[in-house]
């Protein structure tokens, strides 16, 4: 492994404020409590299989979830969760500390196992693409049978609500690209508009989202909201 | 791109640089961008930037639970040999759902668009330009 202490230690200081708003949720406690993230990054290197599984407890569920929205497909999410957790045992490595924390990390690549895993599959192009609405209600419905643990995810919440905020044209362009694994150029085929322009968009789109999430969303909170759903379900 | 616009406006490449995040860009611009990532701190740090936005993107969806099974398949993996795991993404055997299908999907209300019986690139443009140009004025 390539970490050392000071790495470690700028870690610890992240991940305290990654976790620091989401105080009022218990489960969150239990995770403060527990190793940091880049200490079972760093366990790996010595082959350690709890340091795995502790991290698949963390972000398996996390990273199921986006795969599962970008895939649309139980089996290929799951497959692509398999080969990221696989990725991350035999080359725990490839995470930088000195490049951004753990979860950003594991999710990036996530997403791209994702997009790759959704593009070789060209039959999955036949499903439906969502494009947001200009006047659309991103807010979270409550459904039959929804879990109202999900309903209290208020960290996913602002992070919809942010993006709800976006210019119907720089979601469509941000939404199409992240969730919907397409190109910059299938976006412009897909919306009509030139490439410059949704290469514009996703730029704006993304800048205005961190201006409005910066100092607003905690996406340590994010985590513990999906470790406190877990708890929930498996109760 | 003049040195006098990079000044004021960014690197010229910083579109770039977002759109490579995401994931989003074409192979040739992908190769592209690698190559100037290592050598341009403004679009690291926006490339990386980006990344933390499509993290929070990617934590704010509705969560599901894997199987059980999948827990046991990569653990049971690292108790192998450094073999490669049979970890296959190829197309599966039904078609896959419909993003919009209700069972996850929080992110709803939006104008969909199917790409059903499509096949062929150029099709592909006809069909969307014309949904696109109906659905998003």
């Amino acid at each position: 492994m390539s970490l050392v202490a000071d790495e470690a230690r700028s870690s610890d200081l992240r991940l305290d404020g990654w976790q620091g708003s989401a105080e009022p949720i218990p489960a969150a406690d239990r995770v403060d409590a527990a190793p940091r993230d880049a200490e079972l990054v760093r366990r790996l290197g010595d082959a350690d299989r709890a340091a795995l599984s502790e991290l698949y407890q963390r972000f398996g569920r996390p990273c199921y979830s986006l795969a599962r929205r970008i895939c649309a497909d139980e089996g290929l999410a799951e497959d692509v969760v398999q080969e990221v957790f696989w990725t991350l045992w035999r080359e725990p490595t490839r995470f930088d500390l000195s490049q951004g924390d753990f979860a950003t990390w594991l999710l990036t690549m996530t997403h791209r196992r994702a997009v790759d895993a959704v593009r070789e599959q060209t039959i999955s192009r036949r499903g439906v693409v969502a494009v947001p609405e200009v006047d659309e209600n991103w807010s979270p419905t409550p459904r039959p049978g929804t879990d109202a643990a999900t309903m209290t995810r208020v960290a996913a919440g602002q992070v919809r609500a942010a993006l709800d905020r976006l210019p119907v044209e720089q979601r469509q362009a941000l939404a199409l690209a992240y969730f919907g694994g397409h190109t910059q150029r299938e976006i412009a085929v897909l919306t009509g508009v030139p490439l410059d322009t949704v290469k514009c968009r996703t730029w704006a789109a993304v800048q205005r989202l961190r201006s409005l999430l910066t100092d607003q969303v905690d996406p340590g909170a994010l985590i513990a909201e999906a470790h406190l759903v877990r708890e929930v379900v498996n109760r | 791109m003049t040195d006098q616009h990079d000044r004021v406006n960014g690197c010229a490449y910083r579109e770039l640089a977002v759109g490579w995040a995401l994931h989003a860009l074409e192979p040739a611009e992908e190769s592209l961008v690698i190559g100037h990532l290592a050598d341009c701190l403004t679009c690291a740090s926006i490339a990386a930037n980006t990344e933390e936005v499509g993290a929070m993107l990617g934590l704010s969806v509705p969560q599901t639970t894997p199987s059980i099974a999948l827990e046991y398949r990569i653990l049971s993996l690292t108790g192998s040999s450094q073999a490669a795991p049979t970890v296959s993404l190829a197309p599966p055997m039904q078609p896959a759902r419909p993003i919009t299908e209700p069972s996850e999907v929080d992110f709803r209300g939006w104008l969909s668009i199917t790409w059903a019986d499509v096949v062929g690139h150029a099709e592909v443009e006809q069909a969307l330009l014309a949904v696109g140009n109906s659905k998003i004025e």
